[in-house]
């Protein structure tokens, strides 16, 4: 198998305090063209994990436990932050949710786009002005030349958020990482932003990282699925395997939870309780204190071990059927 | 001189909601939908129209009134966060309605009816002595929903109830508000952005655009064969949580134009992919369709001659894999022995 673009080998952190990591031996590989979407609920520890990714923890606030990043064959420890942060904004580069805070309100939106350019590209000031009028015009901007003089304030969250793109992919990124980018935009927007970032992604062949907890989203878009609770990967696998064969107890709540649009209107299923904060972790399984199937065994923490070729789900009790009719 | 700007954010809209359904209001940012809720609730007063609520009409009323009006209808907020007075215990924040419409009640009898509010919406009695920071966003939500049903009101109008919570957290809530609904007999109002959980939790919906509402009709049926272009739009936007089911998007261009500075004629006209050159000027009136349904639009029966499947496939999406684990996982937390049997949100 040829690497993949990027692979994340049981990268684990905690917070300088805190006695638990909030991250806890994530694994996950991207390969070029393809989507992994990281989906989860909130403090699930998805966006931190993407912050580890760009470089962009403060280093003393932070411990590494260990773990690997590759990318494009090159090796990096999680800890030395500083040198996965050269990489940013020109290899690698990150999205955020709220465009409007991700933008700086007091500079002119041509001058953002056109410092990262001029900043990994050792290029003109008017090369890079040119470069920011072709990506605002690439992003579906109208009338760029004129946007490019305008401040974040003048323009609308969608337009925003098509800035915040157009910023990202200036340098040509082999990684996009998005974290939540469409969570703040009403419905008609944010099907052109999701189609925007795949036709980019067609034109690039750049890997894309999408961190959301929105369930359609990553129907819509993903190739491969990384489930995250409580900084685990409790399953794992292509977007068709996750989707019509969950495993994980998490994974199958979670999505019988969401109201379809399809189908009859039945009862929603709940996930009962709700995530514990950090100090109040169940040993072992971390889902265990809100799962229905819970056991003495899942005291012990089980491994993420493959269903089928290439599906993973960390659970005693995966698949199913096979252990309730055990236990029946 | 300047003419000063005014921005109708709800322009002639009528609707009428009957006792005992959930009715909801659907739109993106800017339609207007929060600013309605606000007028039904008379926390804005109509410059022109009238609002009856029980044949009554409430727009110009005030003193005892209104008072009586404010304990017949309540309010669910969105944002459990700055909804609920951080200064205040959750015994305060339930207490104080309570006074406020049973004076009556004595001190006694006021912390019984507490506690009865907390056990209602799933919380513990003792939850009373804490504050509401102690609480994770679907708990604050639940003391915002005791402090709504502590007048006992025959409506209770929601503004993006769940949209702040977690999926997971939001399926509780959900099925929270439709079990307190039939077990009190009331009257819901829901105002969200989010279509899944209106055709879940709604009998009937108003779609609003720019101010105003452009369809409206029993859900199933709007669901199913929705009429107005902009209803298929928002409709085909939605990414659904199955996978391989490729849906034919009807884009939008553009976004809403600002609603101080409305298009003419058909609002909807400037990204409107049907838009004919007299729909910038002809102004289309909300109108009976069919099945009960009602649309402002001019060409609607053409439209659905040429896009026969605008609405969404009948059949759940979901494998039927995944409906099987659904089963499981269902049966599971029903179980009498499982921990969620009783409310496990500690």
């Amino acid at each position: 198998m040829a690497e993949p673009l990027l692979d994340v080998k049981n990268l684990q952190f905690r917070f300088r305090g805190q006695d638990q990591d909030v991250v806890q031996d994530v694994s996950f590989r991207v390969g070029r063209n393809e989507t992994l979407c990281i989906v989860g609920e909130s403090g699930c520890g998805k966006s931190v994990t993407a912050l580890a990714l760009m470089g962009l923890l403060p280093k003393d606030d932070v411990r590494f436990g260990g773990g690997e990043v590759r990318f494009d064959g090159e090796s990096f420890a999680p800890s030395d932050q500083g040198r996965i942060a050269q990489m940013r904004g020109d290899r690698m580069a990150m999205i955020f949710q709220e465009p409007m805070t991700s933008l700086n309100p007091a500079f002119r939106i041509g001058d953002q786009i056109a410092e990262a350019v001029e900043r990994h590209r050792q290029c003109g000031r008017a090369a890079a002005r040119a470069r920011a009028l072709e990506m605002l015009a690439k992003v579906g901007i109208p009338a760029p030349e004129q946007r490019l003089d305008e401040y974040p304030h003048q323009l609308s969250g969608g337009m925003r958020q098509r800035v915040m793109i157009a910023m990202a992919l200036a340098n040509d990124p082999e990684l996009l990482i998005a974290d939540e980018p469409t969570t703040a935009l009403d419905v008609t927007v944010q099907a052109q932003i999701l189609d925007l970032i795949a036709e980019l992604q067609a034109e690039t062949g750049m890997g894309t990282i999408m961190i959301t907890h929105d369930l359609g989203v990553v129907a819509e878009i993903a190739t491969d699925v990384a489930v995250m609770y409580a900084g685990q990967v409790v399953e794992y696998g292509p977007a068709e395997a996750i989707f019509n064969d969950p495993q994980h107890p998490y994974t199958i709540g979670l999505m019988a939870s969401v109201p379809t649009l399809t189908g009859p209107r039945r009862r929603l299923s709940t996930v009962p309780g709700s995530v514990p904060s950090i100090g109040q972790m169940p040993e072992g399984c971390r889902f265990s204190s809100r799962c229905p199937f819970a056991a003495p065994v899942c005291g012990t923490r089980p491994p993420l071990r493959d269903i089928t070729p290439g599906h993973r789900a960390a659970c005693h009790f995966a698949p199913l059927e096979l252990h309730l009719e055990r236990s029946a | 001189m300047a003419e000063t700007k005014v921005v109708r954010a709800v322009d002639g809209v009528s609707i009428e909601v009957r006792r005992g359904e959930t009715f909801a209001i659907v739109g993106e940012s800017g339609c207007g939908k929060s600013t309605l809720a606000r007028l039904l609730m008379r926390l804005l007063e109509p410059t022109e129209g009238a609002i009856a609520f029980e044949g009554r009409d409430i727009a110009g009323i005030r003193g005892r009134d209104l008072r009586e009006l404010r304990r017949d209808m309540q309010f669910v907020f969105q944002d459990p966060f700055s909804s609920l007075n951080p200064r205040m215990s959750v015994g305060k924040l339930v207490g104080e309605p309570i006074e406020t419409h049973r004076p009556e009640l004595s001190r006694m009898q006021r912390r019984a009816e507490v506690a009865r509010l907390l056990r209602t919406v799933g919380l513990r009695p003792e939850h009373a002595d804490r504050y509401p920071h102690e609480f994770s966003g679907g708990q604050r939500q639940r003391i915002g929903i005791a402090r709504a049903l502590a007048s006992n009101p025959r409506l209770v109008i929601g503004d993006e109830p769940v949209s702040a919570l977690d999926v997971s957290v939001q399926a509780q809530v959900v099925n929270l508000l439709h079990d307190l609904k039939s077990r009190f007999d009331m009257t819901l109002v829901i105002i969200a952005h989010d279509l899944a959980v209106i055709r879940h939790m709604s009998d009937r919906v108003a779609v609003m655009y720019l101010g105003q509402v452009v369809e409206s009709g029993p859900t199933d049926e709007i669901f199913a064969r929705p009429r107005h272009p902009y209803t298929m739009a928002l409709l085909s936007a939605i990414p659904e949580a199955a996978h391989g089911r490729a849906k034919t998007r009807l884009a939008l261009s553009g976004e809403t134009p600002s609603p101080a500075n409305p298009p003419s004629g058909c609002r909807f006209h400037t990204r409107c992919p049907f838009a004919r050159e007299d729909c910038a000027a002809r102004i289309p009136e909300l109108r009976p369709a069919a099945d009960e349904t009602r649309v402002a639009c001019h060409y609607w029966q053409e439209i659905a001659a040429t896009r026969p499947s605008a609405g969404l496939t009948p059949a759940d999406g979901r494998s039927e894999g995944a409906q099987r684990r659904f089963a499981l996982y269902e049966a599971a937390t029903q179980a009498p022995e499982s921990k969620t049997a009783t409310n496990a949100e500690a």
